[in-house]
């Protein structure tokens, strides 16, 4: 009972990660039609930006960070992303994986290529015991901030204006901006808010591991484009769906697989999501799929 | 394409190509080691960019799964091509009807390119009952899958270590030979009655589907096709660099391809083939200038990283002035004034990519 348990608070809070980054993928993608590879390097940069940061009080430079998280997330669309906005997604998506190519090897150029530690606090890791059980505070930490910016992105999305603009341009972009949305504005926020979840995601990855290379956020937005498309592509209870559950799933596959598989995991882990896609193509929730009508 | 007009019309783009390649490679030939070096690399490039431009390009169904054929036809050679001694220096440890097989360049490239197809026309079935983002990620998927494969089948493999002591034979001639091989049959293809089917379900699916085409059946065609071409790309790949790991196949490299590919246009065989020429051509001279040069007297100090810091900003700078690559997907034709009679009708440019919300 105790271990299944145990198992179960680290696959939550493997799940609650990736949903985190999956939204902020999905959000960008809604909207854009893009696929947004430089989500990861948000991650990154904002890894970096804690250890640039390392003599200020944890508090005001986790504040820091995100600001400026925040502020590149919304320069790299205006310099890089607008000028090919309205591209077929091919474009978009190299595009973006450009910008993401382009930040990790400006930070090879100027910090260097090998890994750096940074400690966001030692309390985190160590494990208390509740009960029977050995749980590390990062992990619940994990959880209820993934609970927090889900619920919160998800009311926010339906009650204030800007939430309302966002998703009114994800369904249907001409048709909001006919109804006096103003596009560049939108898209500006909605990269904004996508930067603001990747600086958090950013916070507990490092709190998590401790380590920072140039690639620490490639891997994350990977599995998350695929959480996306899993839970179904455009609606961002999907993406949180879909993040939640290949998050899951890689803690549950590694502690269940007999030994002389464990090592084909991920293959195993891919070869599923590819047997879901079959069953359902649009994903796990879909969203309203454009069909095209003659 | 005007199927009634003259020949030397109809095949202007393969013959152009084919001039065009010919011409780098005999250029080249007489260089030096390193620039000799270069163009191998670069032919190599254009039979797998050409390889899944059948594929991407035709269908457009975008693949991240390329890698994963290239990955078989290098491991395949290097497992017919090595020297049976070196087959079983652990940690590899190939099974008994291999470690006896030591075969030369081509006969082992075309069976890499026959084991790829085979694989790819059976991963064909399930993912291509996939469409648009679903397709692109069960290539994706894919492209996962086989990272895990390298790293743990060692014995076939050398898993995370290197495989080394492939016999290296490529040379600028062979290499050319391949190029203009795989650029003939990917002309032959595109211009045949399965290659135009599928065009046009790129072109419009619904149309497509209104007049007949299964499209189904026309992607699964195209993918094992661009697999087996992905899968001699890979052989020629190993046979160039002798040894093999699996950063070979990672997601940069899978993306290069792609960037080669969209930077050129991905809509058309010269776009493949342009812009794996305008990209070698950048990464080049970027490298020499990493390198540490002085330039008019100027000293340039050795800085890794600006190689891709300038390809990044070169693929921006593309993307940004043309969104449909450089060739913007026509096809290489002969200048106005060489042709003769009528032709206007076959300029006709292809359409956009799909049909997708205008995001103004």
């Amino acid at each position: 009972m105790t271990e299944i348990l145990q198992t179960a608070i680290n696959a939550t809070s493997s799940g609650g990660f990736y949903a985190l980054v999956a939204i902020g993928v999905a959000l960008i993608f809604s909207i854009m039609r893009m696929v947004n590879f430089a989500h990861g390097e948000l991650i990154m940069a904002g890894g970096y930006l804690l250890l640039v940061l390392a003599g200020v009080p944890l508090l005001l430079a986790v504040l820091i960070m995100i600001l400026a998280v925040v502020l590149l997330a919304v320069i790299i669309e205006r310099v890089a992303i607008r000028p090919v906005r309205g591209a077929n997604p091919a474009t978009l998506m190299i595009t973006s994986y450009a910008i993401s190519y382009l930040m990790q090897n400006l930070v090879l150029l100027t910090v260097g290529g090998e890994p750096r530690s940074v400690a966001v606090s030692r309390h985190l890791l160590k494990p208390i015991e509740i009960g029977s059980l050995n749980v590390r505070l990062i992990d619940l930490i994990t959880i209820a901030t993934a609970i927090l910016m889900i619920g919160g992105l998800s009311v926010l999305s339906r009650r204030s204006l800007g939430g309302q603009q966002m998703r009114a341009a994800a369904q249907d972009f001409t048709m909001a901006r006919l109804c006096g949305v103003r596009a560049d504005r939108i898209v500006a926020v909605t990269f904004g808010v996508s930067g603001f979840l990747a600086a958090i995601a950013a916070v507990l990855l490092v709190a998590q591991t401790g380590v920072l290379n140039t690639t620490m956020g490639q891997t994350p937005v990977l599995l998350a484009f695929v959480a996306t498309v899993l839970g179904g592509m455009g609606s961002l209870s999907g993406a949180a769906v879909g993040g939640f559950l290949l998050g899951a799933a890689t803690i549950l596959l590694q502690t269940y697989l007999p030994r002389e598989v464990a090592d084909y995991r991920d293959a195993i882990l891919f070869s599923l999501v590819i047997a879901v896609l079959l069953v359902r193509p649009n994903g796990l929730i879909a969203g309203r799929a454009p069909v095209t009508r003659v | 394409m005007n199927l009634r007009s003259p020949l030397p019309t109809r095949f202007a783009t393969p013959i152009l190509l084919v001039a065009g390649i010919t011409i780098v490679a005999a250029l080249a030939s007489t260089g030096s080691v390193s620039l000799q070096q270069t163009i191998m690399e670069m032919f190599i490039n254009v039979v797998l960019v050409v390889g899944l431009y059948t594929f991407s390009g035709n269908s457009g169904v975008l693949s991240f799964g390329h890698t994963s054929f290239m990955a078989i036809g290098a491991y395949v050679t290097a497992a017919l091509t090595m020297p049976p001694l070196l087959k079983q220096q652990p940690p590899l440890g190939l099974p008994g009807f291999l470690v006896d097989a030591h075969l030369s360049l081509l006969p082992a490239a075309l069976i890499a390119g026959v084991a790829a197809g085979l694989i790819g026309a059976i991963v064909a079935v399930p993912l291509m009952r996939l469409t648009g983002l679903a397709a692109g990620i069960g290539t994706f998927a894919l492209f996962l899958i086989c990272q895990d494969v390298i790293k743990n089948a060692s014995t076939l493999t050398a898993g995370e270590e290197s495989l080394v002591g492939i016999p290296i034979s490529d040379t600028v001639w062979s290499t050319w030979g391949w190029a203009v091989a795989v650029v003939l049959v990917a002309f032959a293809y595109q211009t045949s009655r399965a290659g135009l089917r599928l065009r046009a379900s790129r072109d419009n699916e619904a149309a497509a589907a209104a007049a007949g085409v299964d499209i189904r059946r026309e992607r699964r065609i195209a993918l094992a096709l661009s697999a087996v071409i992905a899968g001699v790309g890979g052989a020629l790949y190993s046979n160039l660099l002798g040894v093999l790991s699996v950063t070979d196949f990672s997601f940069a490299a899978s993306f290069l391809i792609i960037a080669m590919l969209v930077v050129g246009g991905m809509t058309s065989l010269s776009g493949a083939v342009v812009g794996v020429g305008v990209v070698t051509l950048v990464v080049q001279g970027l490298r020499t200038v990493e390198a540490g040069t002085s330039v008019a007297g100027l000293e340039i100090p050795a800085r890794p990283g600006m190689t891709e810091v300038g390809l990044a900003l070169l693929l921006l700078l593309v993307l940004a002035l043309r969104p449909r690559g450089i060739v913007g997907g026509l096809e290489l034709r002969w200048p106005r004034t060489f042709r003769r009679g009528r032709t206007p009708a076959a300029l006709a440019t292809n359409p956009p990519l799909e049909i997708t919300d205008d995001v103004a």
